[in-house]
């Protein structure tokens, strides 16, 4: 197959949302079945180019149009973007699923096309090979996002979707300015090429430029402290929407970042920002988990933990060798497998008893006992018990900082760990060892599959991690080597 | 054919979730004793071949790691004790275990702990820990929440404190397997030796053994990081608490001989010794003669039975740790004689303690009494038990006592010594009262119809008693083996006696003098001694009449005197230092979310202006 055909990554979901009100005037019982297809498709579509770049070890580079870059733009579908777009498209199609019985508020047609968008955008950011559309894609997915948020039309989802519009919207005008200092001296927006011509640029504007674009890219990765939007929206958007969030959305926004500021690997801003990601990082963990701590909502103690495990990641591409990046990025995986899970079981829970909070969860373990064993599985997976998938990325990190020699790093991770440790186990306990007095659930077997799916992808991937691992380092090789990154996009008139 | 070692290790696990899985009454017990005889077997097995070559070794390679499991003589007797203990513990589950999944978890940490005691890298050794700690503490979670908590957090700070000093070790040495390592630091310290510039610098030397020592003390239950045991041994499955106690403190107490094989003479080229014992060593005995004396005392003030052996499995790991921290050969191998037989009789212990909770449903002395006439199988058993922690001959317990008293007084060490000797007095204080409170004096009638031991925890208690005894009687037995780990003779004797040069002791005359004795008081009995009633109130108030307000009975305050005159030292807890650390990190961490994330979108875009301002103070 010509690998052209990449591009309906982009295309298909796109022209699948406008068709949305087509589709409506069949009847509003076929949307959710067509965002299913949809989603069924494009997840055809990943898995091929998935297929397709691990088999030839070459990445997919889409012509827009047939121009080359740097005057046309292009997709550069690599080993990192093919994994991440195959784990979009396949959780989003399990959202859909999901949706259909966990979405009841109206209008479900607007639904389906801001689902859509938003996988649309997260696919966009993490496939582009241009800094411009970068910006259109990250949008594309924050105004979705923000008005999926305030989709469940109550008082509490307005005022999420506000905070998430305002800090959102201050976040990508300064990725803008920072986009246009690039384009203003560099005179170029292609990604290559500002990473060919990072070192001949002025330090001073380089590194202007690179503080803009962090500063607005971090809003949407959930750094500390531009993550207070975070735990609102996590909790207040309709379930499949938070899963969407912490599975693939902000990872898309960390990824941009990463992938800009590795860019300037070779400028002397490079370290400076790594320190400063470093910090933040440290700081969203720490304060990530804490404030987990006393959460009486399982949804938002969820959220809390979502971050801190993003900051940990953060740490990961902050460390910046190539181990720390294989770990990071295999920790991102890891972290999507399991949040997606836990997500899904959570807002599970909460249509079917009514509220996601703790009240809900004693004696689940009589009342739903495979919603139940899946959470805990996610959440003794996200402590770091060993044979289970998140052990391993959490203690390939360490090995990592403790090879550049950062104790305080592994001090972290483990602290973090003790932390989770904490209440996770509490809400373990108080699911099997608690009375309740509700009557057994029938567990809808959709979503049971699902479940049992994921689980078995965390035991799998933690007893025997080789597989994955050798994935997920070349991913991450994708990403550290610049060089390779630039030699594979055919630059006009550059030789090679 | 897969390796043996990897059936030793993973039977369990397998059986454990094979019982889970299947559910089905009946068959997952067998499932799961079966699980629990495989390791033991090939255990037995593995006896032959090691007597042919030094060990047995097996490796794998998963996920970019090499784990190497090597089997010999000092693992061969660790991994023994679990075997056997763990065998004896799974048969007592027979009755006592509720659902599959106690029989799931307490499987599964068979694995863990058979793994630490295989593993030959420090890799596999850290995760067969973390499996070893996980399942434990999901067998404490069905049971206490709370105290499974304290226990989990102590665990893994502790795994984490080991993780941390694996991995300051790995950046240094570059490998993980134990051969390499031991080999890079006893180079290092020959290099020391020499004056040159050594790998570790004497910080990261004391900092890896500190590390290791808070890892290994905690899951050894070392003062003062005990506190989860009493709680966590006696808030589950008593069955299990056999093996909790008997086996997974034992991975502690290896982890300990562990650092000498490593770092030994790396930390002795850098410390220097202390007398006969090496300096890092003598901080592991004196915390281990603390510990000795801290869970006696305790011990003795518990009302509730399951505490009081908690609290005495405390006290005899202090033991243990005395032995192996004076570092002789004769007192490591006095030490692991006596992990031998503390497993033998803890294990034994609670097999009968959880006999008595299946049977009645109490657990406090002041419910109980008179049980002996009830249940005379488990009242023998008990009777072994106590003979043989109380150290008296010709039990396994006095062996190993023996020989660890006279290992720490032939290196002329008067604290240690004390220290021992104390403990063993403090044994006898808390056994009298197990002894007369349970077993003898007046029965309440709600205990008239207790039965006597169901069979398959009759059957386990029979095992452990056994041993109990032989090991006592045939004390050279257990010698033997000892004695092959230094490869020299350092406990000299037969299989009935035991011949130090400057001390000997024969079990096997003891006994015939003891059952000569036996048979004269009998005698003397049948021929006619008087029989005296005496009242339950007269106990120890040496004349003063009981008065109600202070009627110390032996199934109420018995000890209430002690406590009154420890009143003091009882109000130094860690137990409770811990929790209030616990809990303030609590609070501040809750005030510091409202006052961070406190709902205000002003607040939050302030923050971003901040990280504005600090980025263009940066560099812009």
């Amino acid at each position: 197959m010509n690998p052209q055909y990449a591009s309906l990554l982009i295309a298909l979901p796109l022209f699948s949302a406008f068709l949305v009100p087509l589709i409506k005037r069949a009847g509003k019982k076929v949307i959710l079945p067509y965002l299913t297809l949809v989603t069924l498709i494009q997840t055809g579509i990943a898995a091929w180019a998935f297929k397709e770049v691990y088999t030839t070890g070459k990445p997919i580079i889409v012509l827009a149009g047939g121009f080359q870059p740097p005057v046309g733009i292009n997709l550069y579908i690599g080993h990192f973007a093919a994994l991440f777009v195959l784990i979009i498209a396949v959780v989003s199609f399990f959202m859909t699923v999901f949706s259909m019985k966990a979405i009841d508020v109206e209008p479900i047609d607007k639904y389906a096309m801001l689902f859509l968008l938003l996988m649309l955008g997260a696919t966009g950011m993490i496939a582009t090979g241009d800094i411009f559309n970068l910006f259109v894609f990250m949008e594309i997915t924050a105004i979705s996002a923000y008005a999926l948020t305030g989709y469940n039309k109550t008082g509490e989802a307005s005022e999420a979707a506000m905070k998430y519009i305002i800090l959102g919207g201050i976040g990508s005008s300064f990725f803008l300015v920072g986009v246009a200092l690039l384009y203003g001296s560099l005179g170029t927006l292609n990604l290559a090429q500002i990473a060919m011509l990072a070192s001949k640029m002025n330090p001073t504007v380089a590194q202007a430029a690179l503080a803009l674009l962090v500063f607005g890219l971090a809003v949407e990765a959930e750094l500390f402290p531009l993550n207070a939007w975070a735990p609102d929206a996590y909790q207040a958007s309709p379930h499949p929407v938070t899963v969407m969030f912490s599975a693939f959305v902000v990872k898309a926004g960390l990824y941009a970042m990463v992938r800009i500021v590795y860019l300037f690997k070779d400028t002397p801003a490079f370290m400076g920002i790594l320190n400063l990601i470093l910090i933040l990082g440290t700081l969203t963990v720490v304060i990530g988990e804490l404030s987990a701590l006393r959460q009486t909502n399982v949804k938002r103690m969820l959220a809390y933990s979502s971050i801190a495990q993003i900051g940990l990641i953060a740490v990961g591409f902050g460390v910046a060798t190539p181990q720390a990046v294989d770990a990071a990025v295999f920790h991102m995986v890891n972290h999507a497998i399991v949040k997606a899970l836990m997500f899904l079981a959570v807002g599970y829970v909460a249509i079917t008893l009514g509220c996601p909070c703790i009240e809900s969860f004693k004696g689940l373990g009589k009342k739903m006992p495979l919603t139940a064993f899946a959470i805990t599985v996610g959440a003794i997976s996200i402590v770091g018990i060993p044979l289970f998938n998140i052990f391993w990325s959490k203690f390939r990190l360490l090995l990592a900082a403790l090879q550049v020699g950062k104790t305080g790093i592994v001090a972290l991770i483990l602290g973090a760990s003790l932390v989770e440790a904490v209440y996770y186990f509490r809400l373990i306990h108080a699911m099997w060892f608690e009375e309740s007095k509700d009557e057994k659930v029938e567990e809808n077997l959709a979503f049971s599959i699902i479940m049992l799916l994921l689980v078995a992808l965390i035991i799998v991937i933690g007893v025997y991690p080789e597989p994955v691992w050798n994935l997920v380092q070349k991913a991450a090789t994708d990403l550290y080597n610049v060089a390779n990154y630039i030699k594979n996009v055919p630059l006009l008139g550059v030789s090679p | 054919m897969i390796n043996e070692l990897m059936i030793i290790i993973f039977a369990p696990l397998l059986a454990g979730v094979l019982a889970w899985l299947l559910d089905i009454k009946g068959i997952r017990e067998a499932i799961g004793v079966i699980g629990a005889a495989i390791p033991l077997a090939y255990l037995i097995q593995a006896y032959q071949t090691l007597s042919t070559q030094p060990s047995i070794q097996y490796s794998i390679a998963l996920a970019g790691f090499k784990f190497e499991f090597l089997l010999y003589q000092i693992n061969w007797i660790f991994a023994m004790i679990a075997g056997v203990v763990g065998f004896a513990a799974v048969l007592g589950m027979v009755s006592t275990a509720k659902d599959s999944y106690e029989w799931l978890f307490a499987l599964i940490s068979l694995t863990g702990v058979l793994g630490v005691f295989l593993a030959d890298d420090l890799a596999g050794f850290f995760i067969f820990w973390e499996v070893m700690t996980f399942a434990s503490f999901m067998m404490v979670l069905k049971y206490n929440r709370k105290a499974s908590l304290k226990y989990f957090l102590l665990s893994v700070f502790g795994a984490y404190a080991m993780l941390i000093a694996i991995g300051i070790i790995y950046a240094k040495v570059g490998a993980l397997d134990f051969a390499t390592i031991q080999q890079v630091l006893y180079q290092d310290a020959m290099r020391g030796a020499f004056g040159t510039d050594t790998l570790f610098s004497r910080n990261e030397m004391i900092l890896v053994f500190g590390l290791f020592l808070i890892a290994f003390g905690v899951k050894a239950g070392m003062f003062p990081l005990h506190v989860w045991a009493p709680d966590a041994y006696s808030e589950t499955n008593q069955s299990y608490t056999a093996m909790f106690s008997g086996v997974l403190s034992k991975a502690g107490v290896y982890g300990m001989l562990v650092i000498y094989i490593l770092l030994g003479t790396r930390l002795m080229y850098e410390f220097g010794k202390f007398g006969a014992a090496p300096k890092f060593g003598y901080i592991i005995a004196l915390l281990g003669g603390l510990t000795i004396i801290v869970g006696g005392l305790l011990a003795a003030l518990q009302e509730d039975i399951r505490k009081l052996f908690a609290y005495s499995s405390i006290s005899q790991i202090g033991y243990i740790l005395v032995g192996i921290g004076v570092g002789t050969a004769l007192s490591i191998e006095a030490a692991i004689y006596h992990a031998v037989s503390h497993a033998l009789f803890k294990g034994l212990f609670f097999l009968i303690v959880a006999t008595i909770i299946y049977r009645t449903g109490k657990t406090e002395f002041k419910d109980m009494g008179g049980l002996a006439e009830k249940m005379p199988i488990t009242f023998a058993m008990a009777f072994v038990a106590i003979l043989s922690l109380a150290g008296i001959p010709p039990l396994v317990g006095f062996a190993s006592k023996w020989l660890l008293f006279e290992a720490v007084i032939h290196e002329n060490m008067p604290i240690l010594g004390g220290m021992i000797f104390f403990g063993s007095a403090i044994g006898f204080v808390y056994l009298i009262r197990f002894t007369y409170a349970v077993w003898f004096g007046q029965r309440p009638t709600d205990l008239d119809d207790t039965k006597d031991a169901p069979l398959p925890l009759a059957i386990a208690m029979g095992i452990l008693a056994l041993l109990n005894v032989v090991f006592g009687i045939a004390p050279g037995l257990v010698a033997k083996e000892l004695n092959k780990i230094f490869g020299k003779e350092v406990i000299g004797g037969t299989i009935y006696e035991l011949n130090l040069g400057f001390g000997r002791y024969n079990g096997l005359l003891i006994t015939i003098w003891l059952v000569v004795g036996l048979v004269i008081a009998a005698i003397i009995y049948f021929l006619g001694a008087k029989v005296r009633k005496v009242p339950v109130t007269d106990t120890y108030q040496a004349g003063n009449p009981v008065t109600m307000e202070y009627n110390l009975t032996i199934r109420r305050n018995f000890f209430l005197p002690l406590k009154e005159t420890l009143a003091f030292w009882l109000r130094i807890s860690f137990d409770r230092l811990y929790q209030d650390i616990g809990k303030w990190i609590e609070d501040l961490a809750e005030t510091m979310r409202h006052y961070i994330y406190n709902g205000s979108v002003q607040a939050y875009a302030w923050y971003l202006a901040i990280v504005l301002l600090i980025l263009a103070l940066w560099g812009v």
